[in-house]
């Protein structure tokens, strides 16, 4: 079917762009929280990690999706976070 | 003088006022007159109603009203209520609807919309409504007397809201959603009819709603 | 009608407005009435009433909706039977009043008094997730979300989901509406799968954008009647898939796709 790529037009197509808007819109919207707490969170979240490790900051995400749970009928709220680590600091926190 | 016109009947019971002859006017003029006699003779007398053949129900609640109010006859309400709802049980209609009927003889009172009534709007007047302008699909006019709408009439309208029949809707381009008229509602047929397009009028004749194209008399 | 046997609500809704409900809920009423069920509308959008114009009974109405709630009339009074199908009512909206003429509990009441009568009752609801909105879904033992192929109107398809499963309706069914073949196989347009993926809720039906609709609508006759057109079948499967009969989706190619392409497909199985 190769040759039939001939016929097809530009790659970049306007309804994968409205996908990942979509989507994006919808896990805000799926959570009851909004963009400030989101990023308040994410900040106390990298300040509590840093005293630990150091972390990717560029690189880390935090998000809330909804979540089929076991029990409930409803979907539940999730928050996810995916921290990239550098490298664990020396532990002197606990040696105190 | 026809003295035995009047005459107060005594029983046990109480006093019967016979009347005979239907000239009212007369009766009227007589009761009058001989009223206050016939009070001394009778004074604490229990009085027992009226009774007349050749009198009018209309008539006899009008004796009764006059002997109760104006020559202080002890007559109990609720008689005058059940007088009331015989002579208006003919009529079809309470006594206090028939009431502001008879003010809709003196047509009431108009009142002017200038511009255009949109859906969802909604005037209801106690007189005559008069529109400067057009009536949109879903606008509803509602008046107890005649509606005339100088534009063209597409929504709802309602005269005569208390069963006046005599109402009419006139419009310049009278095409409604529906019209009521007193108690009969109309709509529009289904299919496409040929269409004057000149005012029309819609009034009551013989039960149904008539609509006819209004043409000055020449 | 059996006493116990009582009938199904269904509310039809969106969250956005002017995606299709009002043309939706008329042709599923229509449809399930020409299936030979007793079938009520309820036009649920007090105020801007619509489902009247769309069905052809505009001029017919005396009583609405809110009259009947507020008893001003008796329930029978309410309904204006349908001028094509014997078995299909119209409770139309009041138009002069707004949404807080109704309460959750009396539309609770007055659905559950309707489905003692009728098989199905169908619940045009209004746009938005306010008042309206609450007293529509009160007695809705399903619902039914319509969408469009727009990020706007899917975004608010899934809000509406999520509080349709506050209010304990769950497992709502989707219908796509005014879905573009051609902008689909350009790549120009959300399909079918990418919408239902992303709202995860079964998918009921898709229909096509169709100038059929515009017609039907035009002259207050649901396009399921005439059926020929594709979003006349496309209501009409949906119609079918509400009674519970398994019906393939609609190959919304089948009228416009050149021979050439049939033969592509024919020759590459593609």
């Amino acid at each position: 079917m190769e040759f039939l790529k001939f016929f097809s037009r530009k790659q970049e197509n306007s309804k994968e762009v409205a996908k990942e808007r979509l989507k994006l819109v919808l896990v805000h919207d799926r959570s009851d929280l909004s963009p400030k707490l989101l990023d308040m969170m994410k900040g106390d979240i990298i300040r509590v990690i840093s005293e630990y490790a150091d972390i990717d900051k560029e690189n880390m995400a935090i998000k809330v999706t909804k979540m089929k749970s076991e029990k409930d009928i409803a979907p539940v709220s999730a928050l996810v976070a995916n921290i990239p680590i550098i490298k664990i600091k020396d532990n002197k926190k606990s040696a105190i | 003088m026809k003295n035995n016109i009047l005459n107060f009947k005594g029983t046990k019971d109480g006093v019967y006022l016979n009347i005979k002859g239907s000239d009212f006017q007369f009766i009227n003029k007589e009761l009058d007159k001989r009223i206050n006699q016939y009070l001394q003779f009778y004074q604490g007398a229990k009085f027992l109603g009226v009774k007349a053949q050749d009198l009018t129900e209309e008539q006899i609640l009008e004796i009764n009203l006059m002997l109760k109010y104006k020559h202080g006859f002890d007559i109990s309400l609720e008689e005058l209520h059940q007088e009331f709802k015989n002579v208006f049980s003919k009529y079809k209609v309470d006594p206090i609807e028939k009431e502001e009927d008879s003010s809709q003889g003196e047509e009431g009172l108009t009142k002017f919309i200038h511009g255009t009534l949109r859906s969802g709007q909604m005037i209801k007047y106690d007189g005559n409504i008069v529109v400067v302008g057009d009536v949109n699909p879903g606008a509803f006019l509602k008046a107890k007397g005649n509606i005339i709408v100088l534009g063209t009439l597409r929504g709802v309208a309602h005269a005569g809201l208390n069963g006046n029949t005599k109402s009419i809707v006139a419009a310049y381009n009278l095409l409604p959603t529906q019209l009521r008229i007193g108690d009969i509602i109309v709509r529009a047929p289904d299919e496409d009819v040929a269409r004057y397009k000149v005012p029309e009028v819609a009034k009551i004749h013989n039960g149904e709603v008539i609509i006819e194209p209004y043409l000055p008399n020449k | 009608m059996d006493n116990e046997k009582l009938g199904t609500a269904i509310v039809i809704t969106s969250g956005k407005g002017g995606v299709g409900k009002t043309t939706t809920s008329a042709n599923i009423g229509t449809g399930l009435a020409m299936m030979g069920k007793s079938v009520v509308v309820l036009d649920a959008d007090i105020g801007l009433r619509n489902l009247d114009v769309v069905m052809g009974l505009e001029n017919r109405i005396v009583y609405d909706l809110v009259d009947v709630v507020e008893k001003n009339c008796r329930l029978k009074q309410g309904l204006i039977r349908d001028k094509r199908f014997e078995k299909l009512y119209l409770l139309p909206a009041a138009q002069t009043k707004d949404k807080s003429a109704v309460k959750p509990e009396q539309m609770l009441e007055l659905v559950g008094e309707l489905k003692k009568e009728f098989d199905y009752i169908i619940i045009d609801s209004p746009a938005g997730i306010e008042q309206g909105f609450q007293y529509s879904i009160a007695g809705a033992d399903q619902a039914l979300i319509v969408t469009t192929p727009e990020i706007s109107a899917v975004r608010d398809a899934d809000r509406v989901i999520g509080l349709l499963e506050a209010k304990g309706v769950y497992n709502p069914k989707l219908i796509i509406n005014r879905i573009r073949p051609e902008m689909v196989k350009k790549g120009d347009m959300m399909n079918m799968e990418d919408i239902s993926d992303i709202l995860a809720i079964d998918l009921l039906g898709v229909v096509p954008d169709d100038e059929e609709i515009v017609i039907s609508t035009n002259k207050g006759e649901p396009a399921v009647i005439e059926g020929k057109s594709l979003a006349g079948k496309a209501y009409m499967n949906i119609t079918k898939r509400i009674m519970g009969e398994e019906i393939e989706l609609l190959n919304l190619d089948s009228n416009n796709e050149s021979t050439f392409n049939k033969i592509i497909k024919l020759l590459f199985g593609k």
